[in-house]
């Protein structure tokens, strides 16, 4: 009988110090890519002029084409569009395509831009679903809309890819509103270091809450949805702190669906985007940098964090649990079709540190975090483990957090003075500590959720209810 | 052992929990403190603003307010470059006439000795915007001393902007040791020199073994100021060995050459690089040199569809012979690439 409780006890204790050596790990990960995001923000710092950008870069902008995929977007499409017409840049074009919406979004765009049919010379370079008309506008030369039969979002990028005659291009969603002078900071990489700069990640910043007028934000706003402030936290740790972070490491693994910039040629050497997965977006970068190292030519995935761009962020638990199910379904998605190049010293950088980090995260972690928040106080109330251990498990899951939650946010105040009042700081650090008890976990178990889907090769993409750009106040309430 | 290294760890998270929510504390009082003096800084930006307006409409001699506004000379530099990107013109230099008379250059170069690169850059071109005595003296300084490239490169075409230009030599001196070639601001430089003397530019392409991105940079500067006279520079770019200059050149042809250079067009349009070939059909059309369009017809039948495309569109420039070549393609029968680019040319044409 001894022997068996001492050998459930040496059980219990390698389960927890797998569990507990695992967190330490990612919270180290998390506190180097700390400092040096915070290294290069202060040495690189954002332009803050448009002015001085416009003097700089103004007669050396490459053209850029905007895709935007719209499926059933009947509510955004239009104040979108505007904000886009609206971008302080030299050369470029905007094509919408509607991806067999079921609502009105073709009729909104017709009505409101005075589209007519037209035809645009083009091949299918990349696999999509068929086209079925292409509309521009005499009234805004630089717009076409692209009506197709439904094939997901890859599927109406790589249409608008097909169609795209500028050498760069911008993958946005639909509903994300750009800052006016959003790609003539993207392309300032392309433009620094041409030869090397295949694409450009950018920081996506919280919409809800925000003030909105004629497509412009006219007030920074916090949610007032916990939600989404949890969110608001969130995004800056993850577009601050780990993309920065990667992106300098030579390593970063994804770029926002949200907002992208890409060489239009070296996507369609590669393949364009995959049409049978849900995360797209993350697919096509490692596919990149497979693409890249293969070829043996030297390259670069930069990221900038400056904000960017605005996007909705969802504000319910049904459809934030279906975002990050999906996200994670991406993740492991993108990681399994890419496998083989991890920890292989012929991918460099890429192989060692970004596919060895997904597969610490988005592999082998979500199913540990939650045998870990199972197990663990389980085993110590059990009397399996002494209280140091749990004080570790509880290092490494709240107190760790909290620094690291807090010290992004003192990063991004610091640098890039996001939030104009102190009382939204004061929210926000409150929000800071408060998200390690209860957002966290939940956002393990949804993963875990996503983990099981792709186990069991689901691949819907779920609904998130959205509110649209109108001209709207911060206290703006959730329909 | 194992338990000691775990109070280790629970000590470190909550020293650092305590540590970051501390200094989050400290920059919550720091910018409650602060709060007075960011509105004041704000107000004393919008009224230098403010000032120079009033200084372009009246175009009186400055006040003692302005000699004051522009104390700051963060402040100050960002209002020149902004007022510069919204005003141009007579206005726009009275104001610049007031800000000379109160030594503005010379206060906004006390910034070229702050350690930020960008506070640097930014500082060099508000003084070439303001100009002056002293704005000579600051940006030769900046040019002779700054320790980056790109901060010469901005001083040197500060200087130009001036007036005064710059030692290009001792310029290229310092790009061609530089690692990654040639910085993007260059661009603007040697376009302003080129327009100046597209000769001296052109004279620099012939010195030897440039960085290529120097030379796309230097074919690119001829190109955009016209420089016909540069011609025989860039017909040897358009036959470099390097790609990417050949690129450069050909596009260049397709601006400032003539019918004499059909035979460099119709070598590249026969290039293995389906990049060179589709810029050969864009140069083709842009100069409307009817005697390649069988070489433009062949390339329709190309496996590439850059290259079908432009050279459809070539072959559409081309006036009555090239459209009706087009309509001859696009009537042939077979399912080869060709008749279906031309097609597409010819409907997207009518379309719009």
């Amino acid at each position: 009988m001894d022997a068996l409780l001492g050998g459930g006890i040496l059980a219990a204790q390698a389960i927890s110090l797998v569990i507990i050596t695992s967190g330490v790990l990612q919270n180290a990960v998390q506190l180097i890519q700390f400092s040096v995001a915070a290294r290069s923000l202060s040495r690189d710092k954002p332009v803050e002029s448009a002015a001085l950008l416009w003097r700089r870069y103004g007669n050396l902008v490459p053209p850029v084409a905007i895709l935007a995929p719209a499926y059933n977007e009947e509510l955004t499409v239009v104040e979108s569009v505007r904000t886009m017409l609206a971008l302080r840049y030299p050369r470029y074009e905007i094509i919408v395509i509607n991806d067999g919406s079921s609502d009105n979004t073709l009729n909104r765009l017709i009505e409101a831009f005075a589209l007519e049919p037209s035809v645009r010379a083009h091949e299918t370079v990349l696999h999509h679903a068929p086209i079925r008309a292409v509309y521009t506008s005499r009234d805004f030369p630089s717009l076409v809309v692209i009506d197709k039969k439904n094939g997901g979002k890859a599927d109406a990028l790589n249409a608008g890819i097909s169609l795209a005659r500028a050498p760069v291009f911008c993958a946005i969603d639909a509903d994300t509103l750009l800052e006016p002078d959003a790609l003539l900071r993207a392309v300032r990489p392309m433009i620094e270091d041409p030869a090397r700069v295949i694409a450009v990640g950018g920081s996506i910043r919280i919409a809800n809450g925000c003030r909105f007028e004629a497509g412009r934000i006219t007030e920074i706003g916090l949610p007032r949805n916990l939600l989404a402030l949890f969110q608001t936290v969130e995004y800056l740790r993850a577009f601050l702190v780990a993309r920065l972070a990667w992106s300098k490491a030579g390593a970063l693994t994804i770029i926002s669906g949200a907002f992208g910039v890409f060489r239009r040629g070296l996507v369609i050497e590669a393949g364009g985007y995959r049409t049978d997965l849900v995360g797209e977006d993350m697919e096509l970068v490692v596919r990149l940098h497979h693409h890249m190292q293969r070829s043996g030519k030297a390259y670069r995935i930069a990221y900038l964090p400056e904000p960017l761009a605005f996007t909705e962020v969802p504000e319910t638990l049904r459809a934030l649990a279906s975002q990050r199910a999906r996200w994670q379904r991406g993740a492991l998605e993108s990681y399994f079709a890419h496998k083989s190049m991890t920890l292989n010293p012929r991918y460099g950088r890429v192989g060692l540190l970004g596919l060895l980090h997904m597969l610490l995260v988005y592999v082998v972690g979500p199913p540990l975090e939650v045998c870990g928040y199972i197990l663990i106080p389980l085993l110590w109330l059990g009397g399996f483990l002494s209280l140091p251990w749990f004080l570790a498990f509880l290092a490494v899951t709240f107190a760790f957090g909290v620094a690291i939650s807090v010290a992004t946010l003192l990063l991004a105040e610091r640098q890039l003075r996001r939030f104009p009042k102190i009382s939204q700081l004061a929210l926000l650090l409150a929000v800071a500590v408060l998200e390690n008890f209860g957002y966290r976990q939940l956002n393990t178990i949804w993963r875990l959720k996503g983990w099981w889907q792709f186990a069991r090769k689901r691949g819907e993409w779920g609904t998130m209810t959205r509110k649209g750009f109108a001209p709207s106040s911060p206290d703006r309430k959730s329909q | 052992m194992v338990d000691s290294l775990f109070i280790a760890i629970w000590t470190g998270a909550l020293l650092l929990a305590a540590a970051a929510l501390s200094l989050f504390a400290a920059m919550l009082v720091r910018r409650w403190l602060g709060g007075y003096w960011a509105r004041r800084s704000t107000r004393l930006a919008m009224e230098l603003a403010e000032t120079l307006i009033v200084q372009m409409e009246a175009g009186a001699l400055p006040s003692t307010r302005l000699r004051a506004l522009i104390r700051h000379p963060r402040r100050t530099a960002l209002a020149v470059i902004e007022l510069s990107a919204l005003v141009r013109g007579r206005d726009f230099e009275r104001a610049m006439v007031a800000l000379r008379e109160v030594r503005a250059a010379r206060r906004i170069s006390r910034l070229l000795d702050k350690p930020g690169l960008d506070t640097r850059l930014m500082a060099i071109e508000a003084i070439g915007i303001v100009g002056g005595a002293g704005a000579r003296r600051a940006l030769q300084r900046a040019f002779e001393t700054c320790p980056t490239l790109r901060e010469t490169v901005a001083a040197a075409q500060a200087l130009h902007g001036i007036g005064i230009t710059p030692d290009l030599d001792r310029l290229l001196e310092r790009v061609y040791g530089h690692r990654r070639g040639a910085p993007a601001e260059l661009a603007n430089l040697l376009l302003d020199i080129a327009r100046a003397d597209p000769l001296r530019l052109s004279g620099a392409l012939d010195t030897g073994a440039l960085h290529p991105s120097l030379q796309i940079q230097l074919v690119e500067a001829l190109v955009r100021a016209r420089a016909v006279s540069a011609i025989e520079a860039v017909r040897r770019s358009a036959r470099a060995d390097d790609l990417a200059v050949r690129a450069a050149g050909i596009k260049a042809l397709g601006v400032l050459g003539g019918p004499g250079d059909s035979d460099i067009l119709d070598e590249a349009a026969r290039h293995g690089e389906p990049d060179i070939q589709a810029l050969a059909a864009e140069a083709i059309g842009r100069l409307g040199l009817i005697s390649l369009s069988s070489s433009l017809a062949e390339m329709l039948e190309a496996p590439h569809w850059e290259v079908r495309f432009q050279a459809g569109w070539a072959l559409a420039q081309l006036g009555e012979a090239g459209i009706g070549r087009l309509k001859q393609i696009a009537a042939r029968e077979g399912g080869q690439s060709g008749p279906h680019t031309a097609q597409m040319i010819l409907a997207e044409r009518q379309a719009a």
